[in-house]
Parts: C-alpha cells; sequence; structure tokens
C-alpha cells in the first residue's frame, strides 16, 4: 500500500498544479485579448491625434528627436523606438500628404476604413484606416504585431510567473504540513514500540486525534484481555508449583516414615528387601517431582516481564566456586574430573538468579558428561565482556536444536541422550530467562578442546567507576 | 508560451502515460516502485545526450538519422509493452503455482519495465529539451517559453499522477486489466507513429492518405494531443500506419483477453 503522505501529498500538489497552471493559461489568454484591445485603442487615439492636424501645415517630423528630449534611459528609448507607431495620411485623391520616418512611400494598408492586418520592412502590422468624414483625406496608423505580443506577454507573464514560481514553495509545505498532520499516527506507533516487553498497560488517550480514538480504543481493549491472559497463565503455574510443595513435603515425610517403620519391623532381610527398594524408587520419584516443581517456580519468578531486578555487584568467580562446592556430590558421584579456571571478575546481576543459571549449567553438563569425562569451566573477559564458559566431554548437541534446547519442557530424544536421564526439561529455560534478564548473550558450540558441549555465557562488565 | 505549453505537455504526457500506467500496473503486481527514480535520471542524461548531439544524429544515414533514432525509440517502447503484456498472464500463473502473497516479478519484467519507460522518456524529454534550447534560450524568448514548458510539465505531471492513482483506485484485478488496455492502445499508437516516421523518411513507400479528419479533431489542438498521446491519433494516417496499428491493437487486445481469461480461471488471483 502506498504511504498516505505520499499520497495526499502528490495528489494534493498535483491539484493544486491542475487548478493554478490552468487558471493561469485562462488569465493569459484573457489577458493578451485585453491588451490587444488596449494596442488597438492606442493605435485609434493616434488615428484620433493626426486627425486634428491641418496636413496642409505640417511637416516631416523626426519622432525619435522628440522621445529624445524626454525619454533618459535607452532601455526606454529602445522600447519607445519598438512601440513607435507609424503613419501615413493621404488626401481625397489617395496621394500621400504626409508619412513618419519610418513608414513605406506605398499605402500601408488598403483604403477601407478599419483593422487590418499588413506587411512591410519585413515586419508584419497591424494598422489602423480612418478616412476624415469632412475633406475625405486619409489617416493610416500602424504597429508592429511581433512588438505588441511582446509587450503584452512581458506585462501578462508578470501575473502568471509568481503562479508557477509559487508550486514548488506550496508543494514542500504541502509535504511537511501532511507530515505534521500523519504525525500522531507516527507518534502511536512509536509509543506502542517503545513499550518494554511486557508493558501491557493501555496506551494514553490524551493528545489522540479523533479519527484514531477508535483505533486506541480497540488496542487497549486488546492489550487488557492480553494482559489479564498472562496473569492469569502465570499466576496459574505459580500457585500449582506453590501449592504443591506441600503435599510434596508430607508424602517425603510420610515416606521416611514409612521407611523407619520397615526398618524396625522384627522381619527376616529377604521379606523386607523388595518393600525398601520400592519406597527406595518412590522417593527417587518424590525427589525429581519435587524438583520439577521448584524448576516451574524458579521459571516463573526470573521470567523477565515480572522479575523484580535487583541487581548487585557479583564476583562470577567467587559464585561458580560457592556453586561448585554445593554441587561437588554430582561430579564425585559420577566420577567427573572437574576444572575452574579464571579470574575475579565482577558484573552487576541478582545473585540468586545467577547461582540458579551456573547451577542449571553444571548440573546439565555433569548428567549429560558420562562418568569419568570431564568438565572445564572458564571465567575471563572477551571484547569488553565478561565470558564465562562450560565445556564437557559428552555428546554436545546437534546444531540444529541449539534454538530449541531453550524451549520450556525441550528434551533432546536420541541414541547418545539417555531419556532416562532425570531432568525437568526447564533448565535451559530458566537459564535463558536469567541471561535475559541480565541483558546477556548465551551461545551453544561443541567445545574444541573436550568435543561436548561448550556453553558461552558473555555478561555486560560490572560498570567502572561504581564502587563494588 | 501557449505554445510551449502545448508542446511540452504533449511530450510530458506521452511519456507520463507510459510510465504511470507501466507503475501501476507493475505495483498491482507486487512489483517494486525503486526503478523508475534512476530510470528518470538516467533518461534524463540520455535526452540531454540527445539533444545536445542532434546534428551529429541528424546527419547520420544522409539526413535522416533524427528519423530513424525517433523510429528506434518508439518500436523499443511499443515492443517492450507489448513484451510486457504477453508477460502478465504467466505473471498470475506463476503467483497461483507459487501460492505466494505477491507474485514473484522477474528480472526479465524489471528490464521489461525499464526499457519501455526510459525509451519513452528519452524520445520527449529530448524534444522538450531541444524545444525550449531552440525556440526559447536561444532566441531570447527564455522566460516566456521557460514558463509555458513548466506549466505544461507540470500540467502532464499531475494528469500522469492522477491516471496512477486512478488505476490504484480501481483494485487490483481491474487495475491489471484497464492498464493493459491503455498499454495496448499506447503501444499501438507507437509502432503506428514509427511506421509514419519510416513513411516519411523514404523507407516505406507511403503517398496514399486514408483521409483527413483535421477539420473534426486538429492534432494541435488539446483534445487532439490527448488522442495522440493515448491513442496515436492521426489526423492523416497512411495505409502502412493504419495496418500498423490495427495488428498491434489487435494483438495487444488479444494478451489482454489471455490476461481476463486467466484472471477468471483463477479463483482468487488478484481479486481485491
Amino acid at each position: 500500500m502506498i504511504s498516505i503522505r505520499w499520497f495526499l501529498t502528490l495528489t494534493l500538489i498535483a491539484l493544486l498544479v491542475l487548478v493554478s497552471f490552468l487558471s493561469s493559461l485562462r488569465g493569459y489568454r484573457e489577458s493578451m485579448a485585453e491588451a490587444e484591445t488596449l494596442f488597438d485603442l492606442q493605435l485609434l487615439e493616434h488615428v484620433k491625434l493626426l486627425g486634428l492636424l491641418n496636413p496642409a501645415s505640417f511637416l516631416f517630423g523626426n519622432t525619435l528627436v522628440i522621445a529624445d528630449s524626454v525619454i533618459s534611459t535607452p532601455a526606454e528609448l529602445e522600447l519607445s523606438l519598438q512601440l513607435l507607431v507609424v503613419y501615413q495620411i493621404f488626401d481625397n485623391q489617395e496621394q500621400l500628404v504626409i508619412r513618419s520616418e519610418n513608414s513605406p512611400t506605398q499605402n500601408m494598408a488598403v483604403f477601407e476604413p478599419g483593422y487590418h492586418h499588413a506587411e512591410f520592412n519585413g515586419y508584419s502590422w497591424r494598422a489602423l484606416v480612418a478616412q476624415d468624414p469632412g475633406d475625405g483625406h486619409w489617416i493610416m496608423a500602424a504597429q508592429r504585431n511581433d512588438v505588441r505580443y511582446r509587450l503584452a506577454e512581458t506585462v501578462t507573464l508578470q501575473a502568471v510567473l509568481p503562479g508557477v514560481i509559487g508550486v514548488p514553495i506550496a508543494g514542500v509545505l504541502i509535504w511537511w504540513i501532511v507530515g505534521l498532520g500523519l504525525r500522531p499516527i507516527q507518534t502511536l506507533a512509536a509509543s506502542v514500540r517503545a513499550r518494554e516487553e511486557g508493558d501491557l498497560k493501555a496506551v494514553e488517550l490524551d493528545d489522540v486525534p479523533q479519527e484514531l480514538t477508535p483505533l486506541t480504543l480497540s488496542t487497549n481493549d486488546l492489550l487488557t484481555r492480553l494482559a489479564m491472559a498472562f496473569d492469569r497463565e502465570k499466576r496459574f503455574a505459580a500457585d500449582a508449583a506453590h501449592e504443591l510443595r506441600t503435599p510434596i513435603s508430607v508424602l517425603k515425610v510420610q515416606l521416611h516414615n514409612l521407611l523407619h517403620d520397615l526398618n524396625t519391623r522384627q522381619q527376616p532381610e529377604p521379606v523386607l528387601q523388595p518393600a525398601r527398594q520400592s519406597l527406595q524408587e518412590m522417593g527417587d520419584g518424590i525427589d525429581r517431582l519435587a524438583h520439577l516443581v521448584e524448576q516451574i517456580l524458579v521459571l516463573n519468578r526470573t521470567a523477565p516481564a515480572q522479575y523484580m531486578r535487583q541487581f548487585v555487584p557479583v564476583d562470577l568467580l567467587e559464585l561458580v566456586q560457592h556453586v561448585v562446592s554445593n554441587e561437588f556430590d554430582h561430579f564425585l558421584s559420577r566420577d567427573q574430573i572437574f576444572s575452574l579456571d579464571g579470574l575475579p571478575v565482577t558484573i552487576a546481576g541478582d545473585k540468586t538468579a545467577l547461582q540458579s543459571l551456573v547451577q542449571n549449567l553444571l548440573i546439565n553438563a555433569s548428567k549429560y558428561t558420562p562418568v569419568g569425562g570431564q568438565i572445564n569451566v572458564a571465567i575471563g573477559r572477551e571484547a569488553n565482556k565478561v565470558l564465562l564458559q562450560l565445556e564437557d566431554s559428552g555428546p554436545g548437541i546437534p546444531e540444529a536444536q541449539y534454538e530449541q534446547v531453550f524451549d520450556r519442557f525441550y528434551r533432546l530424544s536420541d541414541e547418545q541422550h539417555n531419556i532416562a536421564v532425570s531432568g525437568s526439561g526447564l533448565g535451559l529455560a530458566i537459564v535463558k530467562h536469567i541471561v535475559a534478564m541480565h541483558e546477556a548473550q548465551i551461545s551453544l558450540s561443541r567445545s574444541l578442546t573436550l568435543g561436548g558441549l561448550c556453553v558461552k555465557v558473555l555478561f555486560q562488565p560490572y560498570p567502572q567507576g561504581k564502587s563494588v | 508560451m501557449i505554445d510551449a505549453v502545448v508542446i511540452v505537455l504533449r511530450e510530458v504526457l506521452e511519456a507520463m502515460l507510459v510510465c504511470c500506467v507501466l507503475l501501476a500496473s507493475s505495483y498491482a503486481l507486487g512489483a517494486k516502485r525503486t526503478w523508475l527514480l534512476p530510470v528518470t535520471l538516467a533518461a534524463v542524461g540520455g535526452a540531454l545526450l540527445y539533444a545536445t548531439n542532434l546534428a551529429t544524429l541528424t546527419a547520420l544515414f544522409d539526413g535522416r538519422g533524427q528519423e530513424l533514432t525517433n523510429v528506434l525509440l518508439l518500436v523499443l517502447t511499443g515492443a517492450s509493452l507489448l513484451f510486457y503484456l504477453l508477460q502478465l498472464p504467466a505473471m498470475l500463473h506463476n503467483k497461483r503455482t507459487l501460492g505466494k502473497k505477491e507474485a514473484p516479478v522477474t528480472s526479465t519484467l524489471y528490464a521489461v519495465l525499464i526499457i519501455a519507460s526510459a525509451a519513452a522518456m528519452v524520445r520527449e524529454l529530448a524534444e522538450i529539451f531541444i524545444y525550449v534550447f531552440s525556440y526559447g534560450i536561444a532566441s531570447g524568448q527564455a522566460v516566456p517559453v521557460v514558463s509555458g514548458a513548466v506549466i505544461g510539465a507540470g500540467v502532464g505531471v499531475s494528469l500522469g499522477i492522477f491516471i496512477f492513482f486512478g488505476l490504484l483506485w480501481l483494485g487490483k484485478r481491474r487495475c491489471l486489466q484497464m492498464s493493459a488496455l491503455l498499454l495496448g492502445l499506447i503501444s499501438a499508437g507507437m509502432l503506428s507513429q514509427a511506421t509514419r516516421f519510416l513513411v516519411q523518411s523514404g523507407f516505406l513507400p507511403g503517398e496514399h492518405i486514408l483521409w483527413d479528419s483535421g477539420w473534426l479533431i486538429s492534432e494541435s489542438s488539446l483534445p487532439g494531443e490527448l488522442l495522440h498521446a493515448l491513442l496515436g491519433y492521426d489526423a492523416t494516417p497512411g495505409i502502412e500506419q493504419l495496418t500498423v496499428y490495427v495488428v498491434s491493437l489487435a494483438f495487444a487486445m488479444l494478451l489482454l483477453r489471455k490476461l481476463m481469461a486467466r484472471q477468471g480461471t483463477d479463483g482468487d488471483a488478484l481479486r481485491q
């Protein structure tokens, strides 16, 4: 669709040009006809004046000399020369009595009263022929047609030209005014576009022109419904996870009691063993359920749209060391080699969220790295940013799935990724939220040193000059 | 001044008709509009080159160089327009088979658009430059001739803008049909004009003038100019001219029919 601004500007300018130019043309024609009449009247005045003279007592006069004594500038003199009316006076026998300097010796036009077209001296002329009703002598006066036309055009053009010159100026003004008129649309679009993710507040109706009010109202209505839907979704997940915590805790306690009860029974071991095994597996299941519920809660809490950010300076190395010491049992139980390199670097972030990020990445690495495998963590700087890099010797992730693994409940299921590995499928989704919250970047690739997955997170460094 | 207005208006209107109808038609097909500005600038350059080298051009082919250049430009425009019309049904077919929202406009189509509009603009602009220079600036009549040229060009461009938006206003389907009809008429007019130039320069025999309708519509009157630009109106056509006109118009109408048939079979093609 063609932009409204272009449409309005082009059609308005076109309309203006058509109306003003066509009326200029009309004016031009009228003025030219009017000027023609005026020049004819001028000729008539000359003839009338000549009629007042007594031909017998009139001698040849030098009109140029007369003009010279009155007119001072050469341009005006030239004009006067061009405007010069030439004349001839004949007696009633059609014999030439007097003629002006530059008139021919023959009669300029036919002896017939009225306006005539004449050709002499290499020009075309407009001639007026009149006969004295008294003694019947003839008076002829003529003016050059080209001079009359040019003079008339010069005068007329003075009226036409401003219109022609004014159109481009009007065009620029139209472009500007149309832009001004359409500005509320741009402002509205910009105010909607500039909103932060998750900002579903109604668009302010102040300063919205009448024409845009229905659109704004329906947009606001849509935003309200969207906000309510989002809210419901968030509340449902959070409430459900929260409400599930209590029964899970009760289950855990009951399971513990059951195990205790079983252990204190006086029954032979072969009888107790299957029951104890079942209870153990049940306990694992409940642990997984509890983990899943916790992850859902974390996921909801760290959603960028609703997290209340409380950023403080965090030493990334110290934070990683802290998480590793908590989770070291994981690596020990799977006999994995773990290494951590790096210098203390400070970033601005939320400590709890960052711990959750590192924990999820570490547990993921440990989970998918085979027994006896290796996990390297490095902290450093890369191009003015702070780099956290985790590499493992696991099977890695196929490149085609790099995007999808960040989706909620997405599980890798191929031969190399054991489906039995427990997990909620929420770990990387949580990581993604926390990364977005910190305006950091996360990228996955294949580890060049260990052959498994390499996860790189680039954080903004803590602004220098601020006290840590 | 009036002469300048009429002459420039005629030339501008001819070029604007070709460009605006092509622009509207290709726009309805989903083509971009960015090709027009560079083509216009290039055509201005080309026309200046043509106008400044007029003497050299005229001297070619025993003094018939200018007529032949005109014939070449006219045939180039007319033939590209017919070729464009030939491409249209295929475009709609592509759109249907590929199932895209907009028809994929091929580079061939863009080339045809560029050649047709550039050839039309070079010819008309060169005539304007020659007229304005020789009758205006060189003979001391700059102000009236240039103002007349500006008024004529302004009116011509404005009419072109209204033709463009008028065609778009019809909706894509009817816009394509109407512009195809106009392009057919224009191309037939151009090809018959080229024939007239060939007859005038003695390349084709042609003493037989079929009729003289100058008493009804003079070629130099405003309706005559409009009809000339749109239909290639000639008050005194020769038999060759009329034959070329009828044949190319018949071909164009055949293509239009094909286009409409294609639109008819295509359930939702460009229906708006």
